[in-house]
């Protein structure tokens, strides 16, 4: 499969509600689930690819990521897990891109981890991240709804197995 | 939509993300969060974390040559990594320090530094250790170091804390005049220097049993500290003057604590690299000014009149020679099977002057210990320890005396340095440094 004819292909992907999208092969591929697929199924078939976890809306926006980052490098595939750098720091572009209410930065995550497009997940884990910088226990909880479910009991205890942590 | 519709492996990669204090934070939610983070097998968290700030414990190795894990499954990831996060902490705000912390904070310090990844030859910047990058980063350490100082440190926490400040280097308070001067009534005063201390920078001891064996030498930091002293006056760079003179470049300091193992031929045990070019680099005062200095009768614990360091006029003169080390055998070592006592012979350009040996002791340092002098006439005797990772660039400090021990015999401080391989960068300078 040479480049030039890469660039030029387009490939078709169809969302959980059943709209579709045609976009540049080298935008399709940005994720890793989508380039195996089309692995799978050979470049002479003209089939459509169907997502059935990720709705249009999603879709849209995750495509305007992959668009933006058509031309970046491929991740090197020997880099583990382990080692890769998290501390980054967003870029400007997807700092703005990112700007999302909560439903559609989880949205955003979990379709990302899906169709497993590794930069926009760390986009992403890196926003919420940011979100509970600095933040007590009780603000994290406020800020995404979790209920607290420790006894008091528990709740002295994790104080404790937390003491490594404090730095004030 | 929310935070808790994400599955455990994408929380596992916000965790990943997220400073330490602040995924304690959310991990102190809710049960799910925090079984998340402290239930999990695999560590990943904590892997993650320790892997982005410091060596991976499969490549480090300890003094033996030992790797500090050998699979992921074999490291405590977590609690290795509660335990340095705690460290960064107390350097930054050494008041958070509880008493019975100590001994363990100077202790995780130590082991940061000596147990790191071999370098190879060509020491490319992907080999530079994390644990020394990450420590250089902590800019407070000078502070730290500071307040350890005011503490009551118990005896053995006091080398600890000596140890350290060796491995890191000067701080910008050990640049003034009055330190050196210190450093200078210490290393030049003879009563450092005695059988008791065998006749090197070790701890005394007055069992017979005890310096009959040589193994059982314990460094005193403190006398070791006072030598890179000295010797960095020499061969360090400086900037300014007075109290605003800074520390530009120092052989002699965290840096070079790595090991950075070196190309040629070497005898098949030869662990400690003794094999190929040294740089020996020695000072010595005037013998009548020694004399001098300790002639009058002090108590053991008064220090001496020291103007004399601070006289203008003193003058400590420095010389190096580069001596070429051939391993001429090994014997076995009772402690460690596989750190052979290694005996060496030196050359100045096929002319020889120099026998000795390396040896582990007990508490795992590389003692090095040779006489040396001209025409077969071996009359100098030398006694050192090699700082940081056995076969590092820092190489090895000690003190040099007479082979006779006689009462008035000359003492001064020695450097032992391995010349590596000139590439076409290097100069003449720069090598020396």
């Amino acid at each position: 499969m040479s480049t030039t004819e890469d660039k030029t292909r387009k490939v078709k992907l169809v969302t959980s509600d059943n709209e579709e999208f045609e976009v540049d092969w080298e935008v399709a591929t940005r994720s890793v689930l989508i380039k195996h697929m089309l692995e799978d199924i050979g470049e002479s078939e003209e089939q459509a690819i169907p997502l059935p976890n990720v709705t249009a809306n999603v879709l849209k926006k995750v495509l305007e990521w992959c668009e933006h980052h058509r031309k970046d490098p491929e991740p090197a595939p020997e880099s583990s897990d382990d080692n890769r750098k998290r501390t980054l720091e967003i870029g400007d572009w997807d700092a703005k891109f990112i700007q999302v209410d909560q439903e559609m930065l989880f949205e955003i995550i979990l379709a990302a981890n899906y169709l497993d497009i590794k930069a926009l997940l760390d986009v992403g884990c890196k926003t919420v991240a940011n979100m509970i910088k600095g933040k007590q226990p009780e603000e994290i909880r406020k800020m995404f709804n979790i209920v607290n479910d420790f006894t008091p009991e528990e709740e002295a205890q994790i104080k404790k197995e937390n003491e490594w942590a404090e730095d004030r | 939509m929310s935070l808790g519709n994400l599955p455990d492996e994408v929380v596992e990669q916000i965790y990943a993300h997220a400073d330490p204090q602040d995924f304690v934070a959310l991990s102190s939610s809710c049960h799910r969060y925090h079984d998340l983070l402290h239930k999990s097998d695999s560590q990943f968290v904590w892997r993650s974390h320790f892997l982005q700030r410091f060596d991976d414990p499969r490549l480090c190795v300890d003094r033996l040559g030992e790797r500090l894990a050998a699979d992921v499954s074999s490291f405590n990831w977590k609690g290795e990594f509660q335990r340095r996060i705690r460290v960064q902490s107390v350097i930054l705000n050494p008041h958070l320090c509880r008493e019975d912390e100590v001994p363990g904070i100077l202790r995780t310090l130590v082991s940061l530094i000596v147990e790191t990844p071999p370098a190879t030859p060509t020491y490319d910047a992907s080999e530079i250790s994390k644990n020394l990058l990450w420590l250089s980063a902590q800019h407070a350490l000078g502070e730290f170091f500071h307040a350890m100082h005011q503490l009551e440190l118990s005896q053995e926490d006091e080398q600890y804390f000596y140890y350290l400040h060796v491995l890191f280097g000067l701080t910008p308070e050990d640049l003034l005049f009055e330190q050196l001067v210190r450093s200078r009534g210490f290393v030049y005063d003879l009563r450092n220097h005695t059988q008791q201390s065998r006749w090197g920078p070790y701890r005394k001891s007055t069992s017979r049993i005890e310096l009959d064996d040589d193994m059982s030498a314990k460094v005193n930091w403190r006398h070791i500290f006072a030598i890179q002293n000295i010797v960095s006056e020499h061969v360090a760079v400086f900037e300014g003057e007075g109290e605003e003179r800074k520390l530009r470049l120092s052989p002699l300091s965290l840096p070079f604590c790595q090991a950075h193992v070196s190309e040629g031929p070497r005898h098949k045990d030869d662990w400690a690299g003794v094999d190929g070019l040294w740089k020996c680099s020695f000072c010595f005062i005037d013998h009548r000014e020694l004399l001098a200095y300790n002639r009058k009768e002090v108590a053991d614990e008064e220090e001496r009149d020291m103007t004399m360091f601070d006289d203008p006029d003193f003058e400590e003169v420095f010389r190096f020679l580069d001596v070429r080390f051939t391993v001429t055998g090994t014997t076995a070592n009772p402690l460690f099977p596989t750190r052979p006592t290694i005996s060496f012979s030196g050359d100045i350009r096929g002319i020889y002057m120099m026998k000795g040996t390396v040896s582990m002791t007990a508490e795992r340092e590389a003692r090095w210990k040779f006489s040396s002098g001209e025409n077969g006439n071996l009359i100098w005797s030398s006694d050192g320890v090699q700082i940081g990772s056995v076969e590092s660039a820092f190489g090895v400090l000690g003190t040099w005396s007479t082979v006779f021990h006689e009462a008035g015999d000359p003492v001064g401080p020695f450097w032992l340095r391995k010349v590596h391989r000139p590439s076409t960068t290097d100069t003449e300078d720069e090598r020396h440094l």
